[in-house]
């Protein structure tokens, strides 16, 4: 790719996670509110809509502040290190058909994604450690357990898709979901792979730190984890990622397991396949959500034991049923 | 034996109790999407005040007369249990009290209606007014002529007063 393509390619990409993660905030804000029968914001702008906006101004217009105890530099890189791959997993989210809706179609998509949703584990525990503070050590710990734990059953629940459509790239999962059985059934992934599904999900939860495994941010028992110490443009950072990652999520969900931008029956192919996809990526932002408003936090080792002995199990098992299909078929 | 003491867990049962406890609870909190809101956009919205509100006392105006009711008799005064109502009256030239002044401290009201309960001639009743705030501890003391105003927006509650038996 040219120099200047993949320039406005990245300034496209983060105009996108910007105006994502303004309108997720609002999202959660509304949903929570309803559920707990209340309005929500609906105060700034029509119905609330430029609430985050206004949120986000004060937020940048706060004084920055680094502890006198805290290790500086890293204290500053810690954000960054926890935006970055959060931005970078974009690069391979198939938006549409063609190359020309995704920024690369890298032949190791999925390898890719799964590698840099590992890496905010080192900000965060960057974060901890260099705040000096024990709340933000305890969550940076916690933060550090949870997250390696948790990768593993996540890569176990991707690789049966990976397994079904014989490539790493995400534009060629998507394609390999094309077509119906019956004319009628999507032969999306979720037909076998719904235990998959539901792995991914647990998996992906606890992996961007979402409730109801956000352990290391437990504001309860740890004030706000790892990111206790941190305010204005820092902080602002940390939130970007988290809901920037919750896209992620979805739209990885949505990939790999209900067929992409792909329409849910042929006859429908005439609603733009980027709508198909941002409308599938916005239920499971919802489901997310919901999720979030519902279930209370877990204990710290029921969450490990839960993730060691169920969720690593059920995904190898998941794994066996879909080798067996792919020999069958 | 500590195994005849323990309690026996069956994991599967309790798998599936846990997952349909998940299930169910997400469609608790689904149907509550679509309850109505149990906000009250205050300043816009006010709620529906119920019949035998106590608000602030208030001296309304007779419909007859066109001033209250009082008659000086300080039984008010007396019954007020924090002790804010100070009534001062002299007798006049037909034998009767003239009210020299009412003085009512809102600040330190507790709204038992005691007040208005003890009112001979229920001219001192419960108002429903509730925002009572200001800038100064001096602004929050109440006058006749305030208490009139007070009053007077409640023109005709006059003998449903004394509800509160």
């Amino acid at each position: 790719m040219q120099p200047t393509v993949m320039i406005v390619a990245a300034a496209i990409i983060l105009g996108f996670i910007l105006l994502v993660v303004l309108y997720l905030v609002y999202g959660l804000r509304k949903v929570m509110g309803w559920i707990q029968a209340r309005i929500g914001p609906n105060r700034v702008g029509w119905e609330g809509l430029a609430q985050t906006i206004a949120d986000a101004l004060k937020l940048l217009t706060k004084e920055d502040i680094i502890p006198k105890n805290a290790d500086k530099w890293p204290f500053i890189i810690a954000p960054i290190i926890v935006f970055v791959p959060a931005y970078m997993v974009y690069l391979v989210i198939p938006f549409g058909k063609g190359n020309g809706w995704v920024v690369q179609d890298l032949n190791i998509g999925i390898l890719y994604v799964v590698a840099v949703l590992a890496i905010p584990t080192i900000g965060i525990i960057t974060a901890g450690w260099s705040s000096n503070n024990k709340w933000s050590l305890l969550g940076a710990f916690r933060a550090a357990a949870q997250i390696i734990s948790y990768d593993i059953p996540l890569v176990l629940a991707m690789v049966p898709a990976v397994m079904l459509a014989g490539t790493l790239s995400t534009q060629g999962i998507v394609n390999a979901q094309q077509g119906t059985w019956f004319g009628i059934f999507p032969r999306w992934f979720i037909v076998s792979q719904g235990v998959g599904f539901i792995i991914y999900l647990l998996a992906a939860l606890a992996e961007s730190n979402m409730t109801p495994f956000d352990i290391m941010e437990a504001e309860s028992e740890l004030v706000a984890g790892f990111n206790t110490e941190y305010s204005g443009m820092k902080f602002a950072l940390f939130f970007l990622a988290e809901f920037a990652s919750m896209f992620t999520v979805s739209a990885i969900a949505v990939t790999l397991f209900f067929g992409g931008w792909l329409p849910i029956h042929p006859s429908l192919s005439f609603i733009p396949p980027v709508i198909w996809f941002l409308g599938k990526a916005a239920v499971f932002i919802f489901v997310i959500m919901w999720i979030r408003s519902t279930l209370p936090r877990v204990r710290v080792d029921q969450l490990m034991s839960f993730g060691w002995k169920v969720l690593i199990p059920v995904a190898l098992l998941n794994i066996a049923w879909t080798g067996l299909l792919v020999i069958l078929a | 034996m500590t195994d005849s003491v323990k309690q026996k867990i069956s994991y599967p049962k309790e798998a599936w109790r846990f997952a349909k406890s998940v299930v169910k609870g997400h469609v608790v909190t689904f149907k509550n999407l679509f309850r109505k809101k149990s906000t009250l956009q205050y300043p816009e919205v006010r709620w529906e005040l119920p019949e035998g509100y106590r608000g602030l006392p208030a001296l309304p105006a007779d419909p007859k007369t066109g001033a209250d009711k009082c008659i000086g008799c300080g039984a008010c005064a007396r019954a007020c249990p924090v002790q804010i109502i100070e009534v001062k009256a002299h007798m006049g030239e037909d034998k009767k009290r003239v009210v020299d002044e009412f003085s009512l401290f809102a600040g330190r009201c507790i709204f038992c209606g005691l007040c208005a309960e003890a009112c001979p001639t229920h001219a001192l009743v419960m108002s429903k007014e509730y925002e009572l705030a200001e800038f100064t501890r001096e602004e929050a003391a109440y006058n006749r002529e305030r208490l009139n105003r007070l009053g007077g927006t409640i023109a005709g509650q006059q003998d449903s007063g004394k509800e509160v038996s």
